[in-house]
């Protein structure tokens, strides 16, 4: 194709003003899109959100499950935000995102409730009964592979209903399932309208790290911005110890905004069952995924593990606590 | 609907036995979808190695052929289809045995039709995923709810065509019945039935194609615990595309045989037999 | 139906129309007020006519349903201007035409949420699946429908418009289209259906943040059962609206205008 010089030099110019307003708007600092977890493991988030504390302008969405939130970023309509275990894993066989630090753990937050006066009184009792979980759950992961074993029963023993934890309660409510593996708040809900009791904490087996997660190219092109935005994510959990009553009252207007509207009694107790320890020790936590990856793969949920040097980034969770 | 007359346009004319060329006319559209889904695939293929596609969410073809055989091998793919086909086949089956004499009541009744028509025209169109959640609400996840959801959906449609057959049959036909001293039962079976079995077929036809819609979407409602619908949704949650992607071939398969395959030949060989069809 | 028969009992058939759904309404509240069931599964009359005053005052039905709609609205139009070139552009296909028309018949067949898991993942939780589903379902019948109105236009049209030396682009224009109208617009009907199954499937399912869906899933997890069978009445309701007395009326309107008002 033939070129003229004046053509040339035009398009030349074209593309340095474009790469000269590109950087422009880079150096600006490019809005970050999180996608938050409602079921309570993205509190935090929300607070650091709220004060400001990520380092760039934030546009956030918010989602129940963490398997929601890696819907987001998979269709690329988020660019970070917090998930568990299993959906870490099953999306981390993809190459789009990149684990970055832990957000807390929430083992406690997930556990097995059943009506008040339904006689059922721990797992065992469970046996011939209904159980409803969210399939690609971390909860459903602990429930088919420590909960059930451990009282030495299988999924013969109880039927595992696909139920997404937002429909837990009110199926309860109903005696549409006998039990449900839910997550806070909905175990709150559940607790604080007299139609549940907690029999089984998944803490007691899994301690269940919530997980932050960035895009991967979001992480090639601004690595500082991340480790900025963990930085103050870091910030806001050292004012979250400090600041228990007010902390409540951010996350429940915080989860307002995102259309879930719950009173602050609810919000209280769902956010007390959160452990606020974001420390990473990186083998560790590689050992701990690589178990449930196993399981997954056991379950026949998985197919491959993910390449997990390429997954796992917590260099930038340590630059981040390096202060 | 004018797609449909179309086609039916390449049926021999004055066509003794019709069955044979609709059967060949559905494997030319099964062999046509599937070869256009395998140049979709290569065509995917080479999009994906170019552009980088996400391997996770645009599975490579023989990763699909994989998982399709996987699944196949395994006998989920057989139990999780029979599971949602039986589901809709019971639900169906009552749809039938009540609409169609509805129907065809209504059609001669206009008692019937006053009291009952109000509400089957309101529900008609009204998508029936809708009524899910209340469906959940009152029966909660069982076969119960499913079956009863799926009997409703499908009896709609069934009990419009039968209406509609049954209050235009020619008086002619009713005088040369009563006058061969047929009244009552006798007038409905051996008159009004044959007269308006076009209609019903055609009833039979969409109401089927409803009851299908109604179970799948069921399904996704977790208001089953199998079927070929909870398992998608289940891959959906796993991101496991591949499942995703074979289960919907597969539901389209079963779509299209529903579409062309089951109605045609009963609808040729009935209505040309009892020689009330306008074709 | 005898005339004189109809005209002494007008009055009686009119009420006779109301008897099934006023019965229901009394027995819902029958149940309701004798306490058989938890207030949740049967909130009384007054508690969801309550319901819905207060979500129209407090400024939350409408704009619910105008989000919806507004869906609706952007995804069809989509559907329409999509599915009318896509139905052109098949005609002109040559040997490739009987395979896209077979294709499009296969995916016709299939039941508009089957695509919900698939739209989810590959365009996020949301409005993208949401209007990729309406505008996918919806796009279908509405090319296959222009295909087989234009493959249909009587050879007779065509011949005077050529007799006439009307040809081409003015002869497609003035002839062709006209006369491909009333299948065209089944089709469109037909689309407009089928969206609106896209729309419910995506509100419902696919994780929608706002719009008359979100009424729906958040009353059942919430359990405000009020609040979830106002979302219900409403969205039936549109789809009634809508359907009926909308594109009947635009149907009737615009074949009668254009002499094309065949027999049904």
């Amino acid at each position: 194709m033939k070129i003229g010089s004046r053509f040339a030099f035009r398009s030349v110019a074209a593309l340095f003003v474009l790469a000269a307003c590109t950087s422009l708007a880079y150096a600006a600092g490019t809005p970050i899109r999180f996608a938050y977890q409602t079921s309570i493991a993205g509190g935090s988030l929300m607070v650091t959100e709220a004060r400001g504390l990520w380092g760039a302008p934030v546009e956030s969405k918010g989602f129940v499950a963490g398997s929601d939130v890696l819907q987001a970023i998979l269709a690329g309509s988020a660019d970070a935000g917090s998930m568990a275990t299993t959906p870490v894993i099953t999306g981390g066989q993809s190459g789009s995102f990149a684990v970055v630090a832990v957000a807390n753990r929430v083992g406690n937050t997930t556990a097995i409730v059943v009506p008040p006066n339904s006689g059922i009184k721990s797992v065992t009792d469970l046996k011939g009964k209904s159980l409803a979980v969210q399939e690609g759950t971390t909860t459903a992961l602990d429930i088919r592979n420590y909960v059930l074993p451990h009282f030495h029963m299988s999924t013969a023993d109880v039927r595992l209903v696909n139920m997404n934890m937002g429909d837990m309660p009110a199926a309860l409510a109903g005696g549409r399932v006998d039990a449900i593996a839910s997550v806070e708040p909905f175990i709150a809900t559940a607790v604080l309208n007299k139609i549940g009791v907690r029999i089984q904490s998944m803490m007691d087996f899994d301690p269940i790290p919530a997980f932050i997660v960035f895009r991967r190219d979001f992480v090639e092109k601004h690595p500082d911005e991340v480790v900025n935005a963990l930085r103050g994510y870091y910030h806001a959990v050292d004012w979250i110890k400090s600041h228990p009553k007010e902390t409540v009252d951010v996350i429940t207007d915080g989860l307002a905004k995102q259309g879930v509207r719950l009173d602050r009694p609810v919000v209280e107790m769902a956010w007390n069952t959160v452990d606020l320890d974001t420390s990473v020790n990186d083998e560790q936590m590689k050992a701990y995924l690589k178990g449930a990856a196993d399981l997954l793969m056991k379950n026949g949920k998985l197919k491959k593990e993910p390449e997990w040097d390429k997954l796992l980034r917590f260099d930038l969770a340590h630059k981040a606590m390096a202060k | 609907m004018r797609v449909a007359d179309a086609a039916r346009r390449r049926l021999p004319a004055g066509g003794e036995q019709v069955p044979p060329s609709v059967m060949t006319d559905w494997l030319k559209s099964a062999v046509a979808l599937l070869g256009f889904l395998v140049f979709i695939g290569f065509t995917w293929q080479v999009l994906a190695k170019v552009a980088g596609f996400d391997a996770l969410l645009f599975p490579s073809v023989p990763a699909l052929f994989e998982r399709f055989i996987e699944l196949a091998k395994s006998g989920e793919l057989l139990d999780e289809t029979l599971a949602t086909l039986g589901r809709m086949a019971l639900g169906y089956a009552a749809a039938v045995v009540v609409a169609v004499p509805l129907g065809l009541a209504m059609g001669r009744s206009p008692l019937l039709q006053d009291l009952f028509g109000p509400v089957i025209n309101l529900l008609l169109p009204i998508p029936i995923l809708v009524l899910v959640p209340l469906f959940i609400l009152w029966l909660g996840l069982t076969l119960r709810a499913a079956v009863l959801l799926i009997a409703i959906a499908s009896s709609l449609p069934i009990a419009v065509n039968a209406w509609s057959g049954s209050q235009r049959i020619e008086p002619r036909l009713l005088r040369v019945a009563q006058s061969m001293d047929v009244h009552g039962l006798g007038t409905f079976v051996k008159v009004v039935l044959p007269a308006a079995m076009p209609s019903i077929l055609i009833g039979l036809r969409q109401g089927l194609a409803m009851a299908w819609r109604a179970a799948i979407g069921a399904e996704f409602f977790s208001v089953a615990s199998n079927g070929i619908g909870s398992r998608m949704f289940q891959a959906k949650d796993y991101v496991q595309m591949d499942v995703i992607l074979c289960l919907l071939v597969v539901i389209m398969v079963i779509s299209m045989i529903i579409d062309k395959l089951v109605f045609a030949p009963l609808e040729a060989r009935t209505v040309r037999r009892w020689g009330v069809g306008e074709r | 139906m005898k005339v004189e028969r109809v005209a002494a009992g007008a009055r009686l058939l009119h009420l006779r129309r109301l008897a099934l759904p006023v019965l229901f309404l009394v027995a819902w509240q029958a149940v309701a007020e004798s306490g058989l069931f938890k207030p949740i599964f049967m909130p009384s009359l007054q508690a969801i006519g309550g319901r819905i005053l207060d979500l129209v005052r407090s400024d939350v039905l409408l704009p619910a349903a105008a989000v919806s709609m507004g869906r609706l609205a952007v995804g069809f139009s989509f559907a329409l201007i999509l599915g009318i070139a896509l139905g052109l552009i098949i005609t002109r296909l040559g040997f490739a035409e009987q395979l896209a028309v077979r294709l499009l018949s296969a995916l016709l067949a299939t039941p508009a949420v089957a695509w919900t898991p698939l739209f989810m993942l590959w365009f996020g939780l949301g409005n993208p699946a949401t209007i990729a589903l309406i505008v996918f379902v919806g796009m279908v019948p509405i090319a296959l429908n222009t295909w087989s109105g234009l493959r249909d236009v009587d050879r007779i049209y065509l011949r005077v418009a050529e007799s006439m030396n009307v040809r081409g682009a003015e002869r497609f224009r003035k002839v062709a289209l006209p006369a491909a109208f009333a299948p065209v617009l089944a089709g469109v009907r037909l689309g407009f259906a089928r969206s609106w199954h896209g729309l419910v499937a995506g509100e419902l399912l696919a994780g929608a943040a706002s719009g008359l869906g979100v009424l729906v899933t958040k009353g059942l997890v919430f359990l405000d059962t009020p609040s979830m069978i106002t979302g219900v009445i409403t969205i039936a309701a549109l789809a009634y609206i809508t359907e009926r007395l909308v594109f009947e009326r635009v149907e009737r309107h615009m074949l009668a205008r254009w002499g094309l008002l065949r027999q049904a």
